[in-house]
């Protein structure tokens, strides 16, 4: 199997260029995935792609300063780049009438249209070095060098150790600006070192995923992150988790097959994570869906158990065994969904079946009591402190029969006594 | 009728405070004595909140000062407990209840030390004064309004303050909510505390005050209840605006005029 030998080599370290690429990635992935939780949570994630497209002149100057591609330069240009444009959106928004949102986006193209133009210059200098410059763009993992990981490590390490020392900072500014400001909290010196946060993750990032996929890599495993945790401090490990097995995932799939670029694979791996977690988190469509499966289930197998102790209530022999023409006679239910309902109740050991004759078991007895039991229970309190109708409080007990709890069951058991019948004067079933 | 007092727990000096360069509260000027429950009274865009968030610094002030155990702001901070309108958070932040008013203990302490076991228990304490301690562990986004709100009074209790300053905390609250509420109140009251609560209701705010300030842009009265529950100034609190301060305030706006000469 080639895959499994690639797979080994992969992860084996044995080559360099990969091992750089690869330990590149996840720093910058793990970083903007931390990242990218305050930045969600402050709203205003639409600056993300401010800072990422004003890094572009900053870069550019760096190279023209410089003269060659070194790391020092190129993110310093960026950095530098990226606090002018967080103070141009700051500065339009509050000495004009323009919106945040319109400054975000006016800066943003302001800054990256003299980046392409610089770029332009650049590329028509005749400086050979500065071949592979326009990698920004889209990113390139594997123009990773061994001089890169310095630069990155030294980025990341200042993130990490900004966040955990600030944790209660962030936590509390974000959660509720009025009341942090009242202990004393300085909003703006928060407000700064998010986006300094930003800055700094963008300007390690683009290098890989690209100016214009570089909000997906900050904003994505957030938003995906929110979807599992109410925890604010789970909801960024999981989400720097999240960024980190997409790094892996990206420069995997691309050192697999040679033509696939790493930064847009990495996306679509957390883009991927993104939908998994609205499908299937405790939060999800499909969950929502499961638990409305599990409800009409329960319900079923709740209702033919009940008609199944009713006809031996009527007859006043409740473990007598039954065809199913006697249920059907007994109440109506279409044939598969009866069907259905019995195998439920077999599974569960309230029913057992003899030959093509059903009867209760004594487990089953219990539970067709409690659940009818509870109905009763429910129509009399309804009449008695809701003030309705005798004759109105059927439908309502039908699905309340479903889902009363031992706890609440004992408390109305409390309060209405232990009365012998309901309102349509049935008796109510106790255990003996 | 404004009774001004000796010795107050909180002064307002000729506080104005402008959205926009337009002025929306005009010349506050009041004193409260200490372990009063205060209601703060007045239609739809008196200035209520502004009032509130002006003396807790949380917006600029035009012109004037507020003092608070004689003493600024700054210095007092941790005597002082602030309740947000429950509006102004996002409730789907990813935090749980006691999580919530566990940031209250950090009024006191520093943001860079860790809760020590007697802040959990003050906390743990607050939660269980607000009849919320079974959701301790619940995600905030799963309370209803009034839970919301006694979760954020929780927090204010943790803070362990003097004097309370509560934007609208029965607003959108459920009676169960209401009545645990002012329990809450009338215990803190008891502790010798001062509270200042922004009030929409005017016939139970007879129950609850003992102190009434009356705002319409400008403070109409302030006094014990007994003394300015008058017809009189109900009417000039709710019987329209002063359209001569209306027209000035817009005049002030458009010429963007500062509001002070120096």
């Amino acid at each position: 199997m080639d895959f499994w030998k690639d797979l080994i080599y992969f992860f084996s370290f044995q080559d360099t260029n990969i091992t750089n690429v690869l330990f590149g990635t996840i720093m910058l992935g793990f970083t903007c995935g931390i990242v990218g939780v305050l930045v969600v949570l402050n709203k205003k994630a639409l600056i993300v792609d401010a800072v990422s497209h004003s890094i572009l002149p900053g870069i550019c100057i760096g190279f023209m300063l410089s003269g060659v591609k070194s790391p020092v330069y190129l993110i310093s240009g960026g950095i530098i780049a990226g606090i002018i444009a967080v103070y141009l959106v700051d500065w339009i928004s509050k000495t004009s009438r323009i919106k945040k949102d319109a400054a975000i986006a006016i800066t943003l193209s302001v800054m990256f249209s003299v980046g392409v133009i610089f770029l332009n210059i650049i590329q028509h200098s005749g400086n050979g070095n500065q071949s592979g410059l326009s990698d920004f763009l889209f990113g390139k993992a594997a123009t990773i060098v061994r001089n890169d990981l310095y630069v990155f490590g030294t980025m990341s390490a200042l993130v990490l150790t900004i966040i955990p020392l600030f944790y209660q900072h962030f936590k509390i500014a974000l959660f509720d600006p009025e009341f942090s400001k009242t202990i004393g909290l300085n909003r703006q010196f928060i407000q700064g070192l998010i986006s300094g946060l930003i800055i700094i993750s963008t300007a390690i990032g683009i290098q890989t995923v690209g100016i214009i996929l570089m909000s997906a890599l900050i904003i994505t495993p957030a938003s995906s992150a929110f979807f599992w945790t109410k925890n604010f401090k789970k909801s960024i490990l999981i989400s720097g988790l999240f960024a980190t097995l997409s790094s892996i995932a990206g420069v995997f799939i691309s050192y697999l097959s040679p033509d696939m670029p790493t930064g847009p694979w990495i996306i679509v791996s957390l883009s991927s994570i993104a939908i998994f977690s609205a499908f299937f988190s405790p939060k999800g469509l499909f969950t929502k869906h499961i638990k409305a499966s599990k409800n009409t289930k329960k319900m079923l197998s709740d209702n033919v158990l009940k008609n199944l102790y009713k006809i031996g209530e009527k007859e006043a022999e409740t473990t007598k065994a039954r065809t199913i023409e006697e249920i059907l006679n007994y109440r109506f239910t279409p044939l598969n969904e009866l069907k259905t309902g019995l195998r439920l109740l077999k599974t569960k050991g309230l029913a057992i079946k003899a030959g093509s004759l059903w009867m209760l078991t004594e487990k089953g007895i219990s539970e067709a009591k409690r659940i009818i039991r509870i109905h009763r229970l429910w129509e009399l309190y309804m009449q008695k402190f809701m003030q309705i109708q005798s004759d109105h409080v059927h439908e309502s007990a039908e699905t309340i029969e479903h889902i009363m709890t031992p706890q609440l069951e004992a408390e109305l058991l409390k309060l209405m006594g232990k009365p012998v019948n309901d309102p349509h004067q049935q008796n109510i079933p106790y255990e003996d | 009728m404004i009774k001004q007092v000796k010795n107050p727990i909180v002064e307002v000096h000729d506080l104005t405070v402008a959205y926009d360069n337009k002025p929306v509260l005009w010349n506050a000027d009041f004193s409260i004595p200490k372990g009063k429950m205060v209601g703060i009274v007045g239609p739809n865009g008196a200035g209520k909140s502004t009032l509130l968030k002006a003396i807790m610094g949380l917006i600029p002030i035009a012109s004037g000062f507020s003092k608070i155990l004689n003493e600024n702001l700054k210095q007092v901070r941790h005597k002082v407990a602030y309740v947000p309108q429950k509006e102004s958070v996002d409730w789907d932040f990813p935090t749980t209840v006691l999580d919530v008013v566990e940031m209250g203990r950090y009024g006191k302490k520093s943001l860079f030390k860790r809760l020590n076991r007697e802040d959990k228990q003050i906390a743990v304490e607050a939660l269980k004064k607000v009849k919320m301690l079974d959701f301790a562990d619940r995600h905030i986004s799963e309370l209803s309004g009034g839970q919301q709100q006694r979760v954020f009074i929780a927090r204010a209790l943790a803070q362990e303050a003097e004097i309370y300053f509560m934007d609208e905390p029965f607003s959108g609250v459920d009676m169960a909510s209401e009545k645990a509420i002012v329990d809450i109140l009338l215990q803190l009251q008891e502790d010798g505390k001062t509270i200042f609560v922004v009030h929409h209701d005017l016939q139970s705010a007879m129950d609850y005050f003992d102190w009434m300030i009356f705002l319409n842009t400008r403070i109409v009265a302030s006094g014990p209840l007994s003394e300015v529950f008058t017809t009189e100034i109900l009417q000039n609190t709710y019987g329209g605006n002063l359209s001569m301060l209306e027209q000035i305030g817009q005049i002030y706006k458009e010429k963007q005029f500062p509001i002070r000469e120096s």
